[in-house]
């Protein structure tokens, strides 16, 4: 009886228990691989762009992601030391490649295997011509990064022609359509290879400059410990901060100047022009930092201009 | 009419590259009127790519002109068989009738 319920028991755990494998496409009608070349210094010096135009023809396209059933992979030179794989984005006649950063980067002008092939765990076995397809390459397979372009654009030309899609403008530059799968199979193609875009979006370069603030933080230091203190307990009081305080506080100076001012003189004009003045005094004492200064002398330019300067001339 | 080659024997592209144009209305402007109008629209082109390899020689080969199965065989190159079997299942999809 317990043997039954053994046997049983097995037969229940293959049915029930799920096992996982990719399906497989079956083997394409033939596999080809159009062209392979090699471009350095792409993105930074030492680096290396491996691209590929290859063609797993197929009568009827599978409906497996192709990203899980083919690749584009690098031999060593004894075309067995497998180095570095990308899956590739679709069937049929395409593009893929595979970028290597400087330290990744292959012996220049090495006789490497490059392979686009059916993924191991669902191709067995792989044989050539059936399912696989090498290309060994020599010295002419590899370019400077200042043809890269020019051979991008001879590529899409080819894809334009067979495919019957329009992927070039008049003016041989990559359309929306183009740049969409050139993109896609060279990552990061827009910035090698700017020029051959109709559209690119480029970032400009912004050189930071490193500020000196030796003059700011001296004239700081002049506050002293003891007013930094007040400033301090004052703005732990009314919930800001030292220098929010700080400021404040020279703001309120300012104020008292002015309306001293004009209580005296009955005149805005002078008003304004004390209250003005305070306002280096108070940076001089380390009140406010030098750079709110430059905002606030702005704005009392701004305002001085519009009510006192304006004023005289209409 | 002159044998052309491997006459629609195999589809050049992907269909998942028509379908991602077909959804991109810049992509789209971009092909103009005619995209894919050698298969007869982008609509027929993904349904002619999951179509056994006569049906769719046949088909293309019609799209070319061809309007007798003699000529479908000639252009083609495939057997009378082969035609008669292409012709039966664009028959039965209403893309090719009448011949």
């Amino acid at each position: 009886m317990g043997r039954i319920k053994g046997f049983l028991l097995g037969i229940l755990y293959f049915i029930l228990v799920p096992v996982v494998v990719l399906a497989a496409p079956g083997n394409p009608a033939s596999i080809t691989i159009g062209d392979v070349a090699v471009f350095r210094n792409v993105l930074s010096t030492g680096d290396q762009l491996w691209f590929m135009r290859y063609d797993a023809n197929y009568a009827s396209v599978p409906s497996e992601d192709p990203e899980d059933t083919y690749l584009m992979a690098i031999y060593g030179t004894d075309g067995t030391t497998l180095l570095f794989t990308q899956p590739v984005h679709y069937y049929q006649h395409n593009i893929i490649s595979i970028y290597l950063s400087p330290t990744q980067a292959l012996t220049w002008e090495g006789a490497y295997v490059v392979r686009i092939m059916g993924n191991p765990a669902v191709f067995d076995p792989l044989v050539e011509g059936l399912n696989m397809r090498s290309r060994t390459l020599g010295a002419g397979d590899y370019y400077e990064q200042t043809v890269l372009g020019g051979y991008m654009i001879t590529q899409a030309g080819i894809l334009e022609d067979d495919w019957s899609i329009t992927l070039l403008t008049s003016g041989d530059l990559l359309n929306t359509t183009g740049a969409t799968y050139f993109n896609k199979a060279v990552p990061g193609l827009s910035s090698m290879a700017p020029d051959i875009y109709q559209v690119t979006t480029e970032y400009p370069t912004v050189t930071k400059y490193d500020w000196n603030h030796t003059y700011e933080e001296e004239l700081l230091a002049r506050r002293g410990e003891s007013l930094n203190e007040t400033f301090s307990g004052l703005g732990d009081f009314l919930g800001t901060s030292n220098q929010w305080m700080a400021t404040g506080s020279a703001g309120f100076l300012c104020i008292l100047v002015g309306g001293g001012v004009f209580a005296a003189t009955k005149k805005p004009d002078w008003a304004m022009i004390f209250a003005a003045i305070t306002t280096p005094f108070c940076v001089w004492i380390g009140v406010v930092t030098l750079n709110v200064w430059w905002i606030i002398g702005f704005i009392i330019l701004l305002v001085f201009g519009i009510a006192f300067l304006m004023g005289k001339l209409t | 009419m002159m044998p052309r080659g491997n006459v629609g024997e195999r589809i050049p592209v992907d269909p998942r590259v028509v379908q991602e144009i077909q959804r991109n209305a810049t992509m789209m402007q971009e092909q103009g009127g005619n995209f894919m109008s050698d298969w007869g629209g982008a609509q027929r082109y993904e349904q002619m790519a999951e179509a056994p390899r006569e049906a769719r020689m046949v088909y293309y080969s019609v799209i070319d002109g061809a309007n007798t199965s003699e000529e479908i065989e000639v252009v083609t190159g495939l057997s009378s068989k082969e035609v008669t079997s292409g012709l039966g299942w664009l028959g039965k999809k209403g893309l090719v009738t009448g011949m």
